[in-house]
């Protein structure tokens, strides 16, 4: 007893929205998550306090290049005394104080991001879209990437230039043409695996607070865990498995900058590698079940 | 024409449990209605057919199509689905549009076709309000309205009545037969009886994973043999009508009480010739007769006991 009705034309729907399909399907998910937080009050005050490292280190550059710069006065003179150099350590300074700040920044953006969709259900609705869930978990990622980047490369970048523009020839680009290379490299080291992590404890909590929670929770436990072995062991090098230790020693290399640990840099990658690895296998296991509803 | 919705020896299982066992269903252009209990597999068959679930066995195909990853199917999908608790701080136009970006418009496209279905659901007056402040019936609106953003040929709603007082159900069940006559396809999956008959009398009866029957209530009842028949009369000559139907073949049983007297017959029809009969021929005062299963309802408590 087949269920037929036939007495209905045939539909002719509008399709001309469809012509103009977006290829980047997971630029809608992007950009409903940026409006989502720009729109909370507490993001925003996050977003100008995470700035404000990029000022100071502005005023810095101004200060050495332009203030000490003057032949006479008292400010001169003591800014001459202070002896800040532009150097390749003052960037890596800059991006290592900025972490704490966008570490927070991150922190706020992504324990919502997953756990929101999984209370609510919502992934019924997305994956009723034209969406995969590859799609939907790009979109998530590079929401915190792309945050985690912009207030970490870009302003390294930022300062860089603004050091250019300030010397007076090209001795300067042509000592540290690496360094906005440098400062990629470390933004990327320090958000990637943040974002992995901070997301798969998202996907695994069914509220923000409780994912939060989870990331500081394992931070804390990690560092107790790598002093006691390092206190344990007496030795040093254990400290690596520490994992903001292990992406500062990454940064030092990057940035020539001698490090107090006696590790090379491929075994404090390695534990870099293997946090954004668990991160991303826990995030794809987590959505692939929602399968058996989530 | 072919069906749109065309399944084959589908099956679901999670582990040990069989959420859909052998189910052949083909569905054409038209309102139809997916009844069962709870825990009969309708959401499971939901899900199958968004592609959100693969079957654990046989196949399911929309529009000559197989569903799962082919996202050009799904684009000629709208999904309704059963909960409503959406971002609440987001207002309608909102919700609307971000879903519908998801769908692959652009911007503009997104925000007009949004105002276009926003309007044709009713809630142009209060779109621009936060959903936290919406009425049940009002989510169910705006979920309506992010379903059909994107003109979909098929629209699949769980439980779309739920919830709605009578005015808010009876705009919907309006709107639904109006997007049936524009051509589209309509799946309803409710456990509710009376909200599936009052808008298809196509339906499709699930439970416990398997398919009881399927096709219009009517034809349903009429195969079903032995199933008896209750004829209510209401009368002050309950016992003459008795005496006048005792006779009739088929007959089951007399029930009296102090209003009139309930037949149980498995040949309605000799039954209301009997009574006619009397009537006609005097001495019989009939207030009311009523059938009091020939609704869902009672097909659906007879299909499952």
């Amino acid at each position: 007893m087949p269920v037929f009705k036939q007495s209905y034309p045939t539909w002719r729907p509008d399709r001309r929205a469809g012509a103009q399909r977006t290829r980047v399907r997971w630029l809608p998910i992007v950009r409903r998550e940026l409006e989502q937080l720009v729109s909370q009050r507490g993001f925003k005050v996050l977003l100008v306090v995470a700035a404000l490292p990029v000022l100071v280190h502005l005023l810095q550059i101004y200060s050495v290049n332009k203030l000490a710069a003057e032949p006479n006065g008292d400010l001169a003179a003591m800014l001459r005394n202070v002896a800040i150099t532009i150097d390749a350590e003052f960037f890596f300074g800059f991006l290592h104080v900025q972490t704490y700040f966008v570490f927070v920044l991150m922190l706020y953006a992504s324990s919502g991001l997953l756990c929101d969709d999984i209370r609510l259900n919502l992934a019924e609705v997305y994956f009723s879209k034209p969406l995969t869930k590859r799609d939907y978990l790009l979109g998530k990622v590079v929401t915190v990437v792309g945050l985690g980047l912009t207030y970490t490369a870009l302003p390294a970048l930022f300062l860089f230039g603004a050091q250019l523009m300030m010397v007076p020839d090209a001795e300067y680009l042509r000592a540290n043409w690496w360094v906005p290379l440098s400062s990629l490299a470390f933004a990327l080291v320090f958000v990637i695996p943040t974002a992995f992590a901070t997301l798969a404890c998202s996907a695994l909590t069914s509220s923000r607070r409780y994912a939060a929670a989870a990331v500081i929770t394992l931070l804390v436990a990690n560092g107790f865990v790598a002093t006691l072995l390092s206190d344990i062991l007496n030795r040093r090098s254990v400290s690596i498995i520490n994992v903001p230790e292990a992406m500062g020693r990454v940064g030092e290399s990057l940035f020539s900058v001698e490090s107090y640990i006696p590790l090379g840099w491929p075994w404090a990658m390695a534990v870099v590698v293997g946090v954004a690895v668990i991160g991303c296998t826990v995030l794809v296991h987590r959505i692939n079940r929602v399968e058996a509803g989530l | 024409m072919s069906a749109i919705l065309k399944t084959s020896s589908l099956s679901k299982w999670f582990g040990e449990v069989v959420a859909l066992n052998g189910i052949d269903i083909e569905i054409g252009v038209g309102i139809t209605g997916i009844l069962g209990p709870n825990g009969a597999g309708k959401s499971t068959l939901m899900n199958l057919i968004t592609g959100q679930l693969s079957p654990s066995k046989g196949s399911l195909t929309l529009f000559g199509e197989q569903i799962r990853n082919n996202l050009g199917v799904l684009r000629r999908i709208g999904y309704v689905p059963e909960q409503d608790r959406f971002w609440d701080e987001v207002t309608g136009y909102e919700f609307v549009t971000r879903l519908a970006g998801l769908t692959g418009m652009s911007i503009r496209d997104a925000k007009i076709r949004s105002k276009r279905v926003i309007e044709r659901v009713g809630l142009a007056d209060r779109c621009h309000t936060p959903i936290g402040s919406y009425s049940r019936g009002m989510r169910q609106r705006i979920k309506l309205a992010q379903a059909l953003v994107h003109d979909p040929d098929l629209l699949l709603l769980d439980e779309p009545l739920t919830g709605l007082d009578p005015l808010g159900r009876q705009e919907t069940i309006e709107l639904l037969r109006e997007l049936a006559d524009e051509g589209r396809t309509i799946v309803v999956a409710s456990h509710v009886l009376h909200e599936v008959e009052s808008l298809t009398s196509e339906v499709i009866l699930l439970v416990r994973g398997r398919i009881l029957a399927s096709g219009e209530v009517k034809s349903i009842r009429a195969h079903i043999e032995n199933f008896p028949h209750t004829i209510h009369c209401r009368s002050v000559d309950a016992r003459e009508i008795g005496k006048r139907v005792v006779a009739t073949p088929g007959l089951i049983g007399l029930d009296f009480d102090d209003q009139g007297v309930a037949i149980k017959t498995q040949d309605p029809a000799a039954v209301y010739a009997a009574i006619t009969d009397a009537v006609v021929a005097g001495g019989v005062t009939l207030d009311r007769l009523s059938a009091a299963d020939d609704d869902l309802d009672a097909v659906f408590k007879y299909l499952v006991r």
